[in-house]
């Protein structure tokens, strides 16, 4: 048994033990979980890839003479303006109003990070403590008081694979799924994925300090949609996406390598994030969730060709197979691909691995652990009252 | 003389587009000529993506006569380039890739591009989410 205090001493002095999630495998291979538990003190996990649900605070400070807006576009794409006067939030998957889904949120967000100037225009109703009705000014991430990425629901654990049976190609939030079972496409980085190297919330939860952007970030607790009823494998790994992470960090101090804006074609504007969460060895049942492995993380095949909302499945396979380029489904060999890129989830395991090992970033306990009892429920089907008799004026 | 393979891109002015180039191309300089893709209309600027096989002789003459009508012909998949710096290998452009000229470095996990196998479709241009392929044609 460790504690967090013990692993931030070791972590001072130099003598921690830190390791990616995938050298965690090669050392429960080689020498069994009992010497994960004794041997490592924090394992590293990361992920990068589209994740919609995801935005940035703003506040532009104030205009002289001041204004209280009530409509904000940044770039020609709108931002929510429903808050203090010069206080917004832009959200990553807005759309600009010239471009379409060529450019938005998640661009803006990404160019901001990358230092360039962003057109602000907004309009605001005339009052008497905000006379001004019109501004139209550029602005720079350095000249913003605030700009604080505040991501809803990020770095899913596990997420259902997607193929499409259909005779006409799909372009889908998990890219072109091809006909008559062309391709399967799958996201998450397996064996390096956050939340399925703690599959029950024992070490992840408000607090949680974490690489968000390339800086420095923070888990506020579940993210929408967090699922912990998902049906599990023995291992306690879900068979498909279950639970999600609210985060939040200071986009002054990110790097615009890890949140790229990005256009999925005929789908729309995502910004891709990368994630990267330490997880502290604190006894023999962490070890041996943080050594999981591929070929014992399964999720299952989902047709996205079936319009509803409960889609029928092609089974389960393991990240072994999906990563091997292949699997099988009816007996014939489909060709899978990413959607989420595995090369940069290893590099942030291998920075925030680093940033531990030289003393700069210490584990933060959290104050209060992810809920494991919340159900996830679809939208009520019930028909608005009013339009069920005929219309009532 | 050994039969040899090549792929060309080759461009048409526009008052080029109705010649019959390829028709001598088979007859006159005994090549097989095999269309992957073409682009032409009317009196615009056309291209034809060509895989040609025969004797290399006779694939350079034919090239030559191509030349000497004005059809200018490049070598394929010097038009494609995938930015590898801006490219985060997330692996969406490989469902589009038929020819998988774009592969999965199965070690780094990087997204690699072979060029030879490219026959310019730019299926992955449209696919790709950070627009880090080009076509500069």
């Amino acid at each position: 048994m460790k504690t967090y205090e013990e692993i931030n001493e070791k972590i001072k002095q130099g003598k921690a033990v830190v390791v990616t999630a995938d050298e965690v495998c090669e050392l429960a291979e080689a020498e069994g979980i009992k010497a994960v538990a004794e041997k490592v003190d924090v394992v590293t996990t990361a992920t990068f890839g589209p994740m919609c649900s995801s935005g940035v605070f703003l506040n532009f400070g104030h205009a002289d003479p001041p204004i209280k807006m009530s409509k904000i576009w940044l770039n020609n794409v709108p931002a929510y303006a429903g808050l203090a006067a010069v206080d917004a939030y832009l959200g990553a998957t807005a759309v600009s109003e010239t471009e379409g889904i060529q450019y938005g949120g998640g661009h803006v967000i990404e160019d901001l990070l990358s230092g360039k100037p962003i057109r602000l225009e907004a309009e605001g109703c005339k009052t008497d403590c905000y006379p001004a009705e019109r501004v139209s000014v550029q602005i720079t991430l350095d000249s913003l008081n605030q700009a604080i990425l505040l991501n809803p629901r990020n770095a899913y654990q596990n997420y259902a694979a997607a193929t499409n049976s259909s005779s006409r190609t799909l372009h889908t939030y998990m890219g072109t799924l091809l006909p008559r079972l062309g391709n399967v496409a799958y996201s998450t980085s397996g064996q390096l994925n956050p939340l399925i190297n703690d599959p029950e919330y024992r070490t992840i939860g408000l607090g949680t300090k974490i690489f968000l952007g390339g800086g420095i970030g923070y888990v506020l607790g579940e993210g929408t949609q967090h699922n912990p009823n998902q049906l599990r494998a023995a291992n306690k790994v879900p068979l498909s996406g279950a639970g999600t992470l609210m985060l939040m960090g200071d986009l002054k101090q990110m790097n615009p390598r890890y949140l790229r804006g990005a256009t999925i074609k005929k789908y729309g504007v995502s910004l891709m994030v990368g994630i990267g969460i330490p997880i502290p060895v604190l006894d023999e049942g962490i070890a041996e969730s943080v050594s999981v492995r591929d070929k014992d993380i399964y999720t299952t095949i989902y047709d996205y060709s079936v319009e509803k909302l409960s889609r029928p499945t092609y089974g389960r396979v393991n990240y072994q197979e999906l990563k091997s380029g292949s699997v099988q489904i009816n007996g014939n060999q489909v060709p899978t691909n990413p959607v989420s890129s595995l090369f940069m989830a290893k590099e942030i395991a291998a920075i925030l691995k680093d940033w531990i090992r030289r003393g700069e970033f210490f584990l933060v306990e959290p104050i209060c652990l992810l809920p494991r009892d919340t159900r996830l429920k679809p939208l009520p089907q019930k028909e608005d009252e009013s339009k069920k008799d005929g219309l009532k004026l | 003389m050994n039969t040899v393979t090549r792929r060309v891109v080759l461009t048409f002015p526009a008052n080029l587009v109705e010649d019959t180039a390829i028709y001598h191309l088979i007859k006159d300089y005994d090549l097989v000529v095999n269309i992957l893709r073409a682009k032409i209309i009317p009196k615009e600027i056309g291209r034809i993506v060509l895989e040609l096989r025969g004797k290399i002789d006779n694939i350079k003459k034919g090239v030559s006569y191509l030349e000497s009508k004005g059809i200018e012909v490049k070598p394929l998949a010097q038009d494609i380039y995938l930015n590898e710096d801006k490219c985060v290998s997330c692996g969406m452009c490989l469902a589009v890739c038929h020819q998988k000229a774009l592969s999965l470095n199965k070690n780094t996990w990087k997204i690699e591009f072979n060029r030879d196998d490219c026959i310019l479709c730019e299926q992955c241009v449209s696919v790709c989410p950070l627009k880090v392929i080009q076509v500069t044609f």
